[in-house]
């Protein structure tokens, strides 16, 4: 009876043991201090953004040929190269049938073959230093202009940075216009209007402004629409000549470009 | 898979238990539960080896001290100790070899020896009972649970792919309840062991003391059958 007692006490220690190193974990040992967390960073959102790439497209021109005479030794390449077709065949079936029959002749296959080799360069001008027409390739190139593309390659397309550039840039030399118009009435500057501009590669209005849409209009300032239609094309076609427009954006290969532009107008 | 967040709970072990997987589950209950084992067969060892080392102790003295070995092994033979069982097996044996007129003193000699041997080994046999356990849990609970782990950590890994994320606080709890079951074979596995060889030394020195015993009652035995031999019992 008293190894059963043992035995007893010692499982029931062993599991108490164990419960209570599981409480005692659950309840604060295994507690772990969590840090705080770092201050949340500013985030501005930026509308504009480029989703395409923006940079002009690299025209690749291939050089033109080199016209000049090769200076240096020529290559011995071509002056190895024909002599194989002709002379070889020839030798080589009238050389063999001697060996074998007449012992002595050693020497003859020796020779026979140099000739062949050392007779075809003399034909070829060796002498290939700078000639009398080494300047025949620069003369040339000079005298005829090149047939390259356009000096400014186009942009791929215009990004949105640059567009924004474009809007101020119209807004600042059509401002003086657009503070001379007279405001007709109250909520007549609620009235957005899309005009569709039309310009040539100098600025000038290659057509009458168009008026596209109207947006913000009610009840209010309806009568006041096409006052103000009018008094946007006034303003466009006041202060026509826009310069200063970046020129490799007059027309991009997307189709973007202030060749043909739309812009909101509204009365001050 | 759970939504869990970083807090402090997350970590403790029932929390981690709940939250694994099956197979992690089976690992991690049937660790706990060899190292209940473990626990308990070290308890009850220790309680028993600690008392019958006082016992043995106390015997052995008293057994000296006494002059009426009859006496004494009517009184005491029935201990329960590993003691008491040798000294009876001895005296068992003399009882019976010289019953007769005729004594054979070199078999009785031979007798006496292998009975007592033989009670020294079988006391030893029942108190190393449950120790190979204790050897089993100490060499395979690091295996189990590294097998839990890594179990768990497969499965982790299959939630990641499975979530497209790899920020830490999807990866971090799976790994930890992973680990979770390597830490409770660890937890069972090294008392195991230390509480093997321990105990293992305690039985060691207790055969020594008993052999000692046994050698020295042989001895006195011969003694005695010399003595009586010669005085013609």
């Amino acid at each position: 009876m008293r190894m059963d007692r043992a035995e007893k006490v010692g499982t029931g220690a062993a599991l108490l043991f164990h419960v209570a190193l599981i409480g005692a974990m659950s309840m604060s040992l295994a507690h772990i201090n969590s840090t705080p967390e770092p201050p949340a960073m500013e985030v501005e959102l930026v509308e504009e953004v480029g989703l395409t790439a923006a940079a002009p497209q690299q025209v690749v021109v291939p050089p033109p040929p080199s016209q000049a005479p090769e200076m240096g030794e020529a290559e011995p390449v071509e002056a190895v190269a024909p002599p194989p077709p002709t002379p070889r065949p020839t030798p080589a079936p009238v050389v063999k049938p001697v060996p074998p029959r007449a012992a002595p002749p050693k020497p003859s296959p020796v020779v026979k073959p140099a000739p062949p080799r050392t007779a075809p360069p003399k034909p070829t001008p060796r002498v290939s230093r700078i000639g009398d027409d080494f300047l025949k390739g620069i003369s040339d190139d000079k005298l005829a202009p090149r047939a390259g593309p356009a000096p400014k390659p186009a942009a791929a397309t215009v990004s949105a940075s640059a567009m924004a550039g474009i809007v101020q840039a119209i807004r600042r030399q059509v401002q003086p216009c657009a503070d001379r118009q007279v405001n007709p009435g109250e909520g007549a500057s609620r009235i957005k209007v899309r005009m569709r501009l039309q310009l040539t590669r100098s600025g000038r209005l290659r057509a009458p402004p168009q008026v596209i849409g109207t947006s913000g209009v009610d009840d209010e300032n309806a009568r006041y629409e096409e006052r103000v239609k009018d008094l946007a094309v006034a303003t466009f076609v006041g202060c026509a000549p826009l310069v200063g427009l970046p020129p490799e954006l007059y027309e991009t290969e997307s189709g973007r470009g202030w060749s043909d532009f739309i812009m909101n107008y509204n009365l001050p | 898979m759970p939504e869990l967040t970083a807090t402090a709970d997350l970590m403790s072990p029932l929390n981690l238990f709940l939250q694994a997987d099956v197979v992690v589950k089976a690992v991690m209950l049937g660790l706990l539960l060899a190292s209940v084992w473990t626990w308990a067969i070290i308890f009850t060892h220790s309680i028993r080896l600690r008392q019958i080392n006082r016992g043995t102790d106390k015997f052995e003295s008293d057994f000296w001290a006494t002059n009426d070995i009859d006496a004494f092994y009517s009184h005491r033979g029935t201990d329960r100790l590993p003691i008491a069982a040798v000294m009876s097996a001895a005296l068992d044996e003399w009882r019976r070899s010289t019953k007769t007129k005729q004594v054979d003193r070199a078999g009785t000699r031979e007798r006496l020896a292998s009975r007592m041997n033989a009670a020294v080994a079988t006391e030893l046999d029942r108190l190393s009972d449950r120790l190979n356990i204790l050897a089993t849990v100490g060499s395979v609970a690091p295996f189990v649970g590294l097998f839990g782990t890594v179990w768990g950590i497969m499965r982790s890994f299959t939630a990641i792919a499975g979530a497209n994320n790899t920020s830490l606080a999807v990866v971090a709890p799976g790994i930890a309840e992973a680990l979770f079951a390597t830490a409770i074979g660890l937890f069972a596995a090294i008392p195991a062991v230390i509480a093997y060889n321990r105990l293992t030394h305690g039985l060691d020195r207790l055969e020594a003391k008993l052999s000692r015993f046994a050698d020295r009652f042989h001895a006195t035995l011969s003694r005695e059958l010399e003595v009586e031999v010669a005085t013609g019992h």
